[in-house]
């Protein structure tokens, strides 16, 4: 029988799911640990992280935990098969819009000059010596990707732990490893990611794999005298402008899944042709409401 | 005393002849089946059967591309066939921005 836990924790929503409810238990007790490892490998917000000593070294490199190394060539990767529209190197465009501390203690900063991303290419990593490098003033970012690294990565190892189907949704971003339940998991794919299950949206079922979900509509704050949220664009260090409010993917992995829906909100028109030439089943809703199925999405479901 | 006849000779070395036969192939048999099992222990020990059934490929991020290349068909996504909502089945698990 499907069980499902929820509880919080990267400043986002967490759920574990089993297809045998007495693993429920163990199985949460994995996933906490690998959040707790990927929150001390790449947190921006702590001082004692990997990715803020990376960032604050002032060009020096520095020697970074495993976890953190392969978070930070997963992002370069992502960023590389994205042409960089979804690029590490955005933590510097983040801090002066604002974001430079927990989403939850932001406030209401004030306008400083946008900061266009440096470019993934300015990334050291040296595998041998276990260090990165960033020019000095250039800081990461590897939120997106390595919260999806964390989904993908706890779902194979809890499954292999308990023996059973697992699905690991962090904030919206799943990954599902071991035998699904019959007909697959069912999720209700909406805005955000923490709105009840009636919530406008489409309900689908997946077997394997990965689905991601990223939307305009949440993690907005005030700057100055508009609002703005954190999807970057990071040729220019702004939002993204909002052609797709909303956009899910499904993917081999989470990472993947994930690497699509930011690039298709940065991407806005662009996006469809994006996904179709990658052949990404997606979901994408315009600023309006209007829903876009691509690439053998479902188009049955969507209720308003 | 009677003499065995050459014929008499001829029967008994047939007869133990046909019982080394059967010896050895009793203890072929005997070996086969024995090697069998042993063969079959050494297989279930090295290389033990898993229960993971899923066909999904592998969640980590193999080097050298994260995203399917252009032009690629549409990628094996995990949604399932003919995705039809299962109305009030299990619990909610919500994807959304967050």
């Amino acid at each position: 029988m499907v069980a499902v836990a929820t509880s919080r924790a990267l400043s986002t929503g967490i759920q574990v799911g089993v297809t045998r409810a007495e693993a429920l238990g163990a199985a949460q007790l994995v996933v906490a640990r690998r959040l707790d490892d990927i929150d001390r490998a790449v947190s921006r917000f702590r001082a004692d992280s990997d990715v803020t000593r990376i960032n604050n070294a002032g060009g020096e490199p520095m020697r970074v935990s495993d976890l953190c190394m392969r978070a930070v060539r997963v992002a370069l990767e992502v960023a590389a098969a994205t042409d960089g529209i979804v690029d590490p190197t955005v933590g510097t465009s983040m801090e002066a819009l604002g974001y430079d501390r927990d989403f939850a203690e932001i406030g209401t900063p004030g306008a400083r000059s946008l900061i266009p991303a440096a470019g993934w290419r300015c990334v050291d990593v040296d595998v041998a010596t276990g260090t990165v490098r960033v020019p000095p003033g250039v800081h990461l970012d590897l939120g997106a990707s390595a919260k999806a690294l964390v989904a993908d990565d706890a779902a194979a190892e809890t499954a292999a732990a308990v023996a059973c189907g697992v699905l690991v949704n962090i904030g919206g971003d799943m990954a599902i490893a071991g035998p699904p339940p019959t007909g697959g998991w069912e999720v209700r794919v909406t805005d955000d990611h923490a709105a009840p299950a009636d919530s406008p949206g489409q309900t689908i079922r997946i077997e394997h794999g990965g689905l991601a979900t990223s939307s305009t509509t949440v993690r907005r704050w005030r700057r100055g005298d508009r609002d703005v949220h954190h999807i970057v664009d990071p040729r220019t260090g702004e939002p993204a402008a909002v052609q797709w409010r909303t956009v899910s993917v499904t993917a081999p992995s989470c990472v993947e899944a994930n690497a699509a829906t930011t690039a298709a909100i940065v991407l806005g028109l662009d996006a469809p042709a994006w996904l179709s030439q990658r052949g990404l089943p997606a979901r994408l809703v315009d600023a309006g409401g209007a829903v876009l199925h691509l690439n053998g999405w479902p188009a049955h479901g969507e209720e308003s | 005393m009677r003499r065995a006849t050459p014929t008499t000779q001829a029967q008994r070395a047939r007869d133990e002849g046909l019982t080394r036969v059967r010896r050895v192939t009793w203890l072929a048999g005997l070996g086969a089946a024995a090697f069998t099992a042993l063969a079959s222990l050494v297989a279930a020990t090295t290389t033990p059967g898993h229960t993971q059934a899923s066909s999904s490929p592998p969640a980590a991020v193999s080097a050298g591309g994260t995203l399917p290349n252009p032009t690629q068909q549409p990628s094996d996504a995990g949604l399932a066939p003919g995705s039809q909502p299962n109305a009030g089945s299990g619990p909610v698990i919500v994807s959304g921005g967050s």
